[in-house]
């Protein structure tokens, strides 16, 4: 018996020293407008349409992260340590970390802009941290139509007319809809994004993290296949002309580089569902 | 009944020594109820139960939720307002739901009855897990205008709930989860199916009139079992009867899939308890059995996706009599289940 233990015990060890041959990949997400940086209210930028606006708002899950390497083949992030959301409110949200990386090169990275069908219809105890509709959330979801918000960009513009009941001059775009389940349908707008590292040099070493940068460029919501008019479209939640706004997202990230350490300050940065 | 009172004794004892392991296993407190049986006559159910046990402390705390006026934004209304048990869980004479601020919402509110035998909810099937239904009505602006958010953190700070939660899942934890999972605990229980016609089809000593027999007949000639069919007395699907658009046009399912060919249908719903739940209709349109039944005979209109089932041969609507619509709404009210309507565990103590 004290044998058997001793044999479990070493072979557990082993697997301990094979586990710890991972390191981690820190993404700093840089949301931006064009080639500015974007500043929610204050600042007021020009879209391919001629319309000028302001945002106030501008926050979107990323999901189901992939890494691959030069052969072609992939390391898949556990589906549970997949789920971010990031805010420009909240620059902790900005800075996410994907654990346990098998070390190695890797040469680009792809993941899916939204939350999967899956997911997205997942039983409630499934939808946990930035996925729990009571909590991180709360924002980011529809009740009525079942289903996250994958995209959201909130702002004024001098272009939106003043027309109807709006009291001021708002846009809104809160873009989801997963597919729906079975045979009950919906509009599916999960995007998916896949970015080459080029010709840097990402190597993951043990025990040690690797930090790249992500650009994602808020104006793609309105520049794209469909140039958007503020003024025709400001408000756009679900609905058929989601689907151009979610194309032209669908290029908004662009890879950024290899970073360095954030000073303090800029938070610890988020883990899996952003616990 | 026995069985839930033991059950709490159970819960009761190992709430207090904290320490001793027998009782730190949950399934300790999550034994079985009676609280949810699937009726001899009744499919199997849809709703995962597996993975939601249904336990007495669940629908205990469940029911507190469901009569609880915290989960509106200024504690004026619960689920209970417009989901009152005597008429089947609807708003009784409403022809739409009236909910905070007496704002008027936009439909009829739908029965809560045999909800673990339904693949979508609301009338326009926008939501497709029971667990998630009571986030619309909490979060509608025209309902309960609050957020889960906010009722969690309400429900967090109150003296009883943590202990109920505890109850039920183990820990004090109040989580998005436990919260939904113990309102479909509650709402599971809600099973409707002890009226005349179940006792009857059970063969249980009910005997039907014979109107009432010569309606059920009638009901499948004329075809009105082909949308509401099944034990249910509906086929979980979307249609469009042909209501007349002049009285406002709600897309319906439409709404939801975006699709054209969606519009203007909705979810067929349940006949059960048909003759307590009036006004019928989503908008409630209809007061009385004979107008809905005056609808299918003569009212029908042609609107887009107008069901084929309602125009064949090239007539709208179905052909009936007076007599022939009387006989079936005799039938019809066979389906009253007073039991059910009246079912004292069903209410907050």
């Amino acid at each position: 018996m004290k044998k058997n233990l001793l044999f479990v015990a070493s072979v557990l060890m082993t697997m301990n020293t094979f586990a710890q041959k991972t390191g981690s990949v820190e993404i700093q997400f840089d949301n931006v407008v064009g080639s500015q940086d974007l500043v929610l209210k204050d600042k007021t930028y020009t879209n391919a349409n001629g319309d000028e606006f302001a945002v106030s708002l501008f926050q979107y899950y990323v999901s189901n992260f992939r890494l691959k390497r030069k052969d072609g083949s992939e390391y898949v992030v556990p589906q549970d340590e997949s789920y971010f959301l990031i805010r420009e409110q909240r620059p902790e949200t900005q800075r996410i970390i994907l654990k346990n990386i098998p070390k190695g090169n890797y040469v680009g990275v792809s993941f899916v802009i939204g939350v999967d069908s899956l997911r997205s219809a997942s039983e409630v105890s499934q939808r946990q941290g930035c996925l729990d509709v009571g909590g991180e959330g709360k924002d980011m979801y529809w009740a009525w139509n079942s289903g996250y918000i994958f995209v959201k960009m909130e702002g004024r513009s001098p272009q939106v007319p003043m027309t109807g009941n709006r009291k001021e001059p708002i846009f809104m775009y809160h873009i989801g809809l997963f597919g729906g389940m079975g045979d009950k349908k919906t509009l599916n707008n999960i995007k998916a994004a896949s970015l080459s590292f080029g010709t840097d040099k990402v190597r993951v070493k043990a025990d040690d993290i690797t930090r790249i940068g992500i650009k994602t460029d808020a104006s793609k919501l309105l520049n794209g296949s469909t140039n958007v008019s503020i003024a025709a479209n400001p408000s756009v939640m679900g609905g058929p002309y989601s689907k151009h706004i979610a194309d032209n997202y669908a290029t908004m990230f662009s890879y950024d580089g290899l970073k360095k350490e954030l000073p303090a300050g800029k938070g610890a940065g988020v883990v899996g569902m952003n616990e | 009944m026995r069985l839930v009172r033991k059950v709490l004794r159970v819960v009761m004892v190992c709430t207090l020594p904290a320490g001793i392991s027998s009782c730190s296993n949950q399934s300790e407190v999550a034994l079985d109820t009676p609280a949810f049986t699937v009726p001899k006559n009744f499919p199997a159910p849809v709703y995962a139960l597996d993975r939601n046990r249904i336990t007495a402390a669940g629908v205990e705390l469940g029911r507190m939720l469901f009569f609880d006026a915290r989960l509106s934004r200024d504690k004026s209304i619960s689920c209970a307002e417009c989901h009152s048990q005597p008429y089947a869980f609807t708003h009784h004479g409403h022809d739409v739901s009236h909910g905070i601020d007496n704002r008027v919402g936009t439909r009829n509110s739908l029965p809560i009855q045999n909800l673990a035998w339904s693949n979508s909810f609301f009338w326009d099937g926008g939501v497709l897990d029971l667990d998630l239904v009571p986030v619309a009505p909490i979060e509608n602006p025209l309902e309960m205008d609050e957020t889960l958010y906010n009722v969690l953190e309400k429900l967090r700070k109150d003296s009883t709930y943590p202990k109920k939660f505890k109850a039920a899942f183990g820990t004090e934890e109040v989580t998005t989860a436990r919260f939904l999972q113990a309102l479909s605990q509650y709402m599971l229980t809600l099973v409707s199916a002890n009226s005349r016609y179940d006792k009857y089809v059970r063969n249980e000593g009910v005997t039907l009139t014979a109107d009432e027999l010569a309606g059920k007949q009638l009901f499948v000639q004329k075809g009105c079992a082909n949308c509401h069919a099944g034990e249910l007395f509906t086929d979980n699907k979307f249609r469009n009867n042909g209501l007349s658009l002049a009285f406002g046009t709600d897309l319906g399912r439409g709404r939801i899939t975006e699709a054209p060919q969606d519009n203007y249908t909705f979810k067929v719903p349940s006949l059960r308890n048909v003759g307590v739940s009036f006004p019928y209709m989503h908008d409630g349109r209809f007061r009385t059995l004979e107008a809905v039944l005056d609808h299918y005979a003569e009212g029908v209109t042609e609107t887009p996706n107008l069901d084929p089932l309602l125009k064949q041969n090239g007539r709208l609507g179905i052909p009936m009599t007076a007599g022939e619509k009387a006989q079936i709404i005799a039938f019809l009210k066979t389906l009253t289940d007073e039991e059910f309507l009246k079912n004292p565990q069903f209410i907050q103590k």
